[in-house]
C-alpha cells in the first residue's frame, strides 16, 4: 500500500484535525467529540438542524459538505463504517434546542442501524428528530423495491435541497416531504474502473481486469449489472443512461440537475468528457439540464470509476440547488 | 462467576488477537477487509474496561463495555455484536442454566430487530439460533461443552452455502455464496470462549 499516513489508527482523527485547522473560518469540532464537525457559526435554534452520519474514507464526503446553506454536523465514523448510534445520538443533542433535527441515512446496513438507535435515544430523550433514509442506486435494487436500494452519490441532492431550505426556516415535516420528493425523482448509477486500496486492511477492495469495467458497482465494491470489456465515453454513457432511462419515466422537456461524481482517481478530463456525452444523450429526447455537479466528491479511497445522478426537478428544486453555500467542499 | 467472565473476556481477546488477520482475510472475500481488526478494536477495549471496572457488579461491568465497544467498533458490526456482551450482564449463578438460555434469546430478539435479519441469511444469528436450540433441547448443557463446540465449529461452516440476505455481502457479484460469513467465525470464537469460561 502506497499511502501517506501515520499511524493507521489516527488516520480519521489526523485527517479531521487538518481540515479543522484548514478550514476554522467556518467549520469546528464539537465540545465533546472531535468526530463531530460542526459550523463555526451556527444556525438560530427556530430552524430545523440537517444531520449526517457516515463513515470515513470517502471524502470530502461528507464532512466538506458542512457549513451554511448546506449540512449543520457530520458525525464521522471509522474507515467504511458507520458511527455507532451513541455517537449519532450525542451529535442530535447539540441540536437539542432547535425546533427540529434531521438525521440523514444513506442505505447502508451499518448506517441504517445505528441511525434508528440514534433517533430512539433522541426521542427517549424527547428530542424532535427524525431519520430520512436515502437511496438512488439503481443497479441495487429493481423497479418497484426502490427502498432496498442502496444510498449513492444522488443522495447529495437532498443534503443541498434541505440545507439550503432549512436555512431559511422551514419547518421540518415540510422539509422531510421535499427530501422524500427529491429522492424519489433521483436516479443513479455508477461503473468501476479500478479499485481503491483499503487504508486499513492494505488490500484491494475489488478486482477487474485491465480492460474490464464493472457497471453499477457501489461505493465498496457491492455488485450490480456486472463486467464488460472497457469501451470508448459514448458507448459506456449510452449503456448506462439507456439503464436510468428504463427506470424512470422522462419526459420531453423536463429539466435534469446532473451530478457526475469521481470515485476518487477519474480525472476532470474524463468528467468532462463523460458530462459531455451525458448532456447530448439527454438533448436527443430534448430534456435539459441545469447547474450540474461535476467533480470527485463521494470517493472510495483512489477507485477509478464515476457515477451519474439525475434529478428530475421542479423550481424550487433549482432554486434551492444553486442557492448559495459556505460549506469547504460543495462548489457548484 | 466474576472470575469466569474475566477470563472468557481475555481468553477471547488473546484468540481474536492470534485470529485476527485470518479474519480480515475472510472479509477481504465478502466485504472491505477489516472485520479482524474491528473486532480485535472491540475486545482490547472490552478487556481494558473489564480489568478497570472490578468494582461494579457484572451486569453494571457488562454495559459500560457493550457500550464501549459499539462506540470503538462502529458500523454494523459494532452495534451487532455488542448485543450479547449487554445481554450477558444478566447472568445468573444461582439459575446458570436457564439465565443463559434467557441471555441467548434476548440476544436473538435484539440482532432479529437491530439488524432486521433472520435465521440463514448469513449473519451471526446463524451461530446463535443452532447454539439456543441446543441449550434449549439439552438440561444438562453444562456437561456437554464439546458438543456444543461442535455445533459451533459446523455452523461456521453452513454459512459457507448460505447467500447473504442482509449487509453488503448480498450486494456481492456470488452472494458470499461458497465462504464463511467472518461475524459467524468471530462470534463462535467469543462464543466457545464463554462456554468455555462460565460451565
Amino acid at each position: 500500500m502506497k499511502k501517506i499516513i501515520n499511524n493507521k489508527d489516527q488516520i480519521v482523527n489526523d485527517m479531521l484535525s487538518g481540515y479543522i485547522k484548514a478550514n476554522s473560518d467556518r467549520v469546528k469540532f464539537s465540545q465533546n467529540s472531535k468526530r463531530i464537525i460542526l459550523r463555526s457559526h451556527s444556525k438560530s435554534v427556530d430552524k430545523t438542524a440537517i444531520l449526517i452520519g457516515n463513515g470515513s474514507g470517502h471524502e470530502p464526503i461528507a464532512m466538506g459538505w458542512v457549513g451554511e446553506g448546506l449540512l449543520d454536523a457530520n458525525v464521522v465514523g471509522d474507515i467504511f463504517a458507520a458511527p455507532s448510534g451513541d455517537l449519532i445520538f450525542e451529535g442530535i443533542k447539540i441540536f437539542k434546542k432547535n425546533s427540529g433535527c434531521i438525521l440523514l441515512i444513506s442505505n447502508h446496513a451499518g448506517d441504517v442501524m445505528n441511525g434508528e438507535m440514534a433517533i430512539e435515544l433522541a426521542n427517549e430523550d424527547n428530542i424532535n428528530a427524525d431519520l430520512l433514509l436515502m437511496y438512488d442506486d439503481i443497479a441495487s435494487a429493481p423497479r418497484g423495491s426502490e427502498d432496498q436500494r442502496r444510498g449513492g452519490a444522488g443522495t447529495t441532492f437532498i443534503y443541498k435541497i434541505l440545507g439550503a431550505l432549512s436555512e431559511v426556516g422551514e419547518e421540518k415535516d415540510t422539509l422531510l416531504s421535499l427530501g422524500k420528493l427529491v429522492r424519489d425523482q433521483t436516479r443513479t448509477l455508477s461503473i468501476a474502473i479500478d479499485s481503491g486500496t483499503s487504508p486499513i486492511s492494505g488490500e484491494k477492495l475489488f478486482h477487474l481486469d485491465d480492460d474490464e469495467v464493472f457497471i453499477g458497482m457501489g461505493v465498496h465494491g457491492e455488485s450490480g449489472y456486472g463486467r464488460q470489456k472497457i469501451s470508448s465515453s459514448k458507448e459506456i454513457i449510452k449503456f448506462m443512461m439507456d439503464k436510468i432511462f428504463d427506470d424512470f419515466n422522462y419526459k420531453q422537456g423536463d429539466i435534469v440537475i446532473p451530478f457526475i461524481n469521481g470515485s476518487g482517481a477519474t480525472t476532470l478530463m474524463e468528467l468532462l468528457v463523460i458530462y459531455n456525452d451525458v448532456e447530448e444523450y439527454l438533448a436527443q429526447y430534448r430534456i435539459k439540464c441545469f447547474k450540474p455537479l461535476i467533480n470527485e466528491y463521494i470517493t472510495t479511497q483512489e477507485s477509478a470509476g464515476f457515477s451519474i445522478s439525475l434529478l428530475n426537478s421542479n423550481e424550487q428544486m433549482r432554486n434551492l440547488w444553486a442557492s448559495p453555500s459556505s460549506a469547504p467542499y460543495f462548489h457548484l | 462467576m466474576r472470575n469466569a467472565y474475566k477470563n472468557w473476556i481475555l481468553n477471547s481477546y488473546n484468540k481474536i488477537h492470534s485470529d485476527y488477520v485470518e479474519l480480515d482475510k475472510l472479509d477481504q472475500l465478502v466485504g472491505d477487509g477489516d472485520h479482524g481488526s474491528t473486532i480485535l478494536k472491540g475486545m482490547k477495549i472490552a478487556k481494558d474496561l473489564y480489568l478497570n471496572n472490578l468494582d461494579f457488579s457484572i451486569d453494571e461491568s457488562m454495559t459500560i463495555i457493550s457500550k464501549q465497544m459499539r462506540i470503538e467498533m462502529g458500523g454494523a458490526s459494532g452495534i451487532l455484536m455488542s448485543i450479547f456482551f449487554d445481554e450477558s450482564g444478566k447472568i445468573d449463578e444461582t439459575n446458570l442454566n436457564l439465565s443463559i438460555i434467557d441471555i441467548f434469546e434476548k440476544s436473538i430478539d435484539k440482532i432479529m430487530r437491530r439488524g432486521k435479519a433472520r435465521a440463514g441469511d448469513k449473519s451471526i444469528l446463524d451461530i446463535y439460533i443452532p447454539v439456543l436450540d441446543f441449550l434449549k433441547k439439552n438440561s444438562d448443557f453444562q456437561f456437554k461443552k464439546n458438543e456444543i463446540n461442535k455445533i459451533l465449529s459446523l455452523s461456521i461452516d453452513k454459512t459457507k452455502e448460505m447467500e447473504a440476505k442482509v449487509g453488503r455481502a448480498k450486494f456481492l457479484e456470488n452472494k458470499g455464496l461458497g465462504f464463511i460469513d467472518p461475524g459467524a467465525k468471530s462470534t463462535a470464537i467469543i462464543l466457545q470462549e464463554y462456554f468455555e469460561s462460565v460451565l
